[in-house]
This record gives structure tokens, sequence and C-alpha cells, in this order.
């Protein structure tokens, strides 16, 4: 593979991919600028090792790339981020796709980088326990348990949004 | 709450979610990287035994114990036992002789050693606390707003710490305040820090109390680094005449420098001859072996002449460093997840 052949296939990847790639990110780490750091960061990575990515899986690659990246981020700052931004905001009434949105948000940002992870890939890019398991280089048991737990503090950190969510009657 | 429904709004919060094309860019930057590792090692291959700038010197190249494939020994080495040394540092720094770390992989195929830690500490394994079972902790492991304790035999307890207010910090910001300094040295108390007051649990009764404010932490001094470490930063606690400090001196010199290495991360330990530095190595490895950041805080000593450090990567392992050397062991390894671990 020449330089040129894999900057070609490299960029058509990545164009293809990067926007769901930051939709995942944006919901790892629940910032659009971070998110978007995360993503290049993540691309950087995967063309770094392209010509034996191409061939396998460099969709997985670059997701536990921006997972992994964002935990240690996360461990490098949770002495000094604010957990509670937005806490003193009124609460917002069921309905609108804004007020659900600002609900999700206030949620996920009470789990732990590893909880919120886990929730990401299991239930937005639908991988598998298993696959969720070697993105977050813990075992399929933790996988389960975190989700497990995740979900309990979903619904108890947004208990509008749990109301909001159940399945009709 | 449905999974299904969950779905459908984790789609609806991100899908207006844009952002440019950044492919050519990433391409770039990797070529750029590619070009300066390969420089790196010419470099590292023309530089060995030549006296570097900044007063470094790397003095040998000492090949790091002997890591072992996983489950290949199972013989462990006991605190105390005389064992051969290589005391030879692996480089010097500013005078201070200074050793380097196994990387993340090494790490996991390290010789085991005895300890009054387990072999695995499975946190998910944890049940759930009952006053007055465990008088006293060795360790404290925080995971969201619950605690898992280690008792002396092993046993793990998890302590529910929900009632614990976020602690507000001059500039306003508030966050939970489990900390490496929770654990009381005696291991009978957990103690967190509260706008007011300082929250005391007491694992001997179950219950809660307060002291007044900043009275319950108990810190150690950390040893002073034989060198100048103004702009490290200490973190994690300090045990017994040894802390770990993150980054800030970049001249530290490091094995392999050709290698993707970060900036390392160091700790110091007194010892009779005075206080040594382990310098915290790395490879990278496919993106899944790069140190984190406050990688490795000190966890304790077995004894005067073993440091204990918590090695932070996906599957956390307590690492024995016989101060002054390069041998290396393995105490133990941690499951399941947590925020951050204290130590008596």
């Amino acid at each position: 593979m020449t330089d040129r052949d894999g900057a070609a296939s490299f960029t058509r990847w990545a164009s293809e991919r990067q926007q769901a790639l930051l939709r995942t990110a944006v919901l790892l780490c629940g910032d659009h600028h971070r998110a978007e750091d995360l993503v290049q960061h993540a691309l950087t990575e995967v063309a770094l090792r392209w010509s034996r990515l191409r061939d396998e899986h460099p969709d997985a690659y670059a997701r536990q790339v921006m997972v992994r990246t964002n935990i240690s981020w996360w461990r490098r700052r949770r002495r000094e981020v604010v957990l509670d931004v937005r806490d003193g905001t009124a609460t917002p009434g069921p309905g609108a796709a804004v007020d659900r949105r600002l609900l999700l948000d206030r949620a996920l940002a009470q789990l732990t980088p590893k909880q919120r992870a886990t929730v990401v890939l299991r239930f937005y890019d639908d991988l598998s326990e298993r696959a969720t398991a070697e993105a977050l280089g813990v075992s399929v048991g933790t996988v389960k348990s975190q989700t497990h737990v995740a979900l309990a503090r979903l619904r108890e950190a947004a208990p509008e949004l749990a109301d909001l969510l159940e399945e009709p009657t | 709450m449905t999974q299904e429904r969950l779905r459908e709004l984790l789609r609806e919060r991100v899908a207006d979610e844009q952002m440019p094309d950044r492919s050519a860019q990433a391409w770039g930057r990797a070529r750029t990287v590619r070009r300066r590792r390969r420089l790196g090692a010419v470099a590292g291959v023309a530089g060995v035994a030549v006296l570097v700038s900044g007063g470094i010197a790397a003095l040998s190249s000492t090949p790091l114990t002997d890591p072992r494939e996983p489950g290949v020994s199972d013989t462990r080495t006991t605190p105390g036992a005389p064992t051969p040394t290589a005391v030879v540092p692996d480089a010097t720094y500013e005078g201070a002789p200074l050793w380097w770390s196994p990387d993340q992989a090494q790490e996991r195929t390290l010789t085991p050693i005895d300890s009054q830690f387990p072999a695995e500490i499975d946190l998910d394994a944890s049940e759930p606390f009952v006053p007055g079972e465990l008088g006293h902790a060795i360790a404290a492991f925080a995971r969201g707003r619950e605690v898992v304790l280690l008792g002396p035999s092993g046993e793990l307890r998890t302590v529910d710490v929900s009632s614990v207010e976020k602690f507000t910090k001059p500039n306003g910001y508030r966050y939970f305040p489990a900390s490496s300094w929770m654990l009381t040295p005696d291991g009978e108390h957990l103690v967190f820090p509260q706008d007011d007051h300082d929250a005391v649990f007491s694992l001997g009764t179950g219950s809660w109390s307060t002291v007044p404010r900043g009275t319950g932490l108990v810190k150690q001094d950390p040893p002073r680094p034989p060198f100048d470490a103004s702009a490290a930063q200490q973190y994690g606690a300090a045990h017994q005449g040894a802390a770990s400090w993150g980054m800030g001196v970049a001249a530290l010199p490091v094995r392999d420098s050709g290698e993707d290495l970060s900036g390392p991360e160091f700790l110091v330990a007194d010892s009779a001859d005075g206080p040594a530095v382990l310098a915290f190595m790395d490879r990278f490895s496919n993106g899944q072996d790069n140190r984190w950041k406050d990688c490795c805080p000190v966890a304790g000593r077995l004894d005067q002449d073993w440091v204990v450090y918590e090695s932070r990567q996906s599957t956390p392992l307590l690492v024995a460093w016989h101060v002054g050397t390069g041998e290396f062991r393995l105490v133990s390894r941690i499951l399941g997840a947590y925020d951050l671990a204290s130590f008596v």
C-alpha cells in the first residue's frame, strides 16, 4: 500500500464514519467541543495504524480510543469538574424534545464515565456485551453489572425521564 | 424506562450533531507522528551513553525483572526475604538514582508476592456492610456513592455513603469528596470533608458522626524529591516516606526513547540510601497501553524495602517495587470499576 493509497482509503473511511463517531462521542462526554477533540484523536490513532486496521475493524478501534481517552480525561480532571452545573435551573416539563434532552443530559451526567460508556455502547451503538467489554477493557460480567447499576442510576437521577419513557399502557 | 425507549432518546439527543470533515487533518497528523518516531528512534540509537543536555545521563539499560507470561509461575516471594538486587540505577537525573518501572503489560505478568492484600480483589463480589462485622479495613474503594471496604482477611463490604453531600471548593466547584485519604490510618473510619464539618463513618459501629471541618482527614507529608520538582504535582496519599508526582518534570530520562512514551510520572521513596526515584514507563500498544494521568498513586509499604503502588489501568493492579532496585512484584489484581482507592 503506497502512502497515497493509504491516504485515499483512510480519508474515504474517515469521511464516511466521523459523523457517527461524533454522535457517540457527544453521548460519551456530553460536550460537543470535547467530542470533536475525541473524534479527531481517534481518527489520528486509526490513521497511525491504517495499514493494519483498514482490513480489520477501524470503527471498533476508533470507538475504543474514544471511550478510553474520555475515561482518562475524566480521571485527570475529576477533582476539578463541576458535577452539578445545571442545579438551580427550573425542572423542564415533559413533552418537548428539548426538555427530554435536558433531562437526559442531566441523568447521564450522574453516571461515572464507565457506566456512561456502557449505556452508550450498549443502547446507542447497539454493541453486544462482549464488544462493549472489549471497547472498555473490562470483563463481560463487569459490563452486565455496570449496565444494571447505570440504568438504576438513570431512573433514580431522572424520575421525570423514567416516567416519560415508560411504555404506554 | 424501557431499553427501547432509551435507545430512541439517545438517538434523538445526537441526531443533529455534526462536525467539519477532519479526515485529511488526521492523516496529516499521523504522518507527522510517524516521522517524529522515526527520527526519535535514530536519535535513540545514536545517543546511548551520551550525556544529554539538562544534566541527564543515561547510564545503562538494565533489563526489567523478568516479566512472565500469565499463569507461568505461582511462586510467590516474601517481603524481607533476601533477593538478588540490581542496585545500579537505570539512569540518573540531577545526580539522583532513577529506576524504570515495567510497562503496564509487563506489570500484569510479574511474579506474585505475599502481602496483606489478596491476590485478587473483586469489588463486584462485595457484600453489604453489617455494623460490627468489620472493625477495620486495609483499603477502601469509592464507586459512585458507595465505598467498598477491604477487610484484613480479604472480606469485601459495601457501605452506602449517599448521605454525604458534595463538597464546595472556594471557586464554587462541587464534587463528591471521596479521596485517597478517606480511610484513616487505623482503618477504623471513613472521613469526608463537608462544607461546614467533616463527616465520619465508624466501621466499628456503622454510625455517622461529625467533627470540626478539616480535623478528620489525616495526611502524611510526602518525601522531598531529590531534584527540583516544583512544577510537578503530587497526587494520591503519601505513605511512610513515599509518594507519586504527576507531569512537571518533563526531562526525566526514559527507556526506549524512540517509542511513543507519555511524559513520565514518578514516585519518590525514602530508603536507607536516600531517596530513590521510580519513573513510570509505558509502551504504546494499539492504543490500549498508555498510562493514565495520575496513573500510579502510592498504596503503602509491605515493609521498609517494598513500596506498593496502584497501577491504574483497565484492570488495575497493586504492584510492589523493591526500592532502589529493578525488582517488581505483583501484589493484587483489582476487578470491578471504582473511582479511587484509599489505603491505610
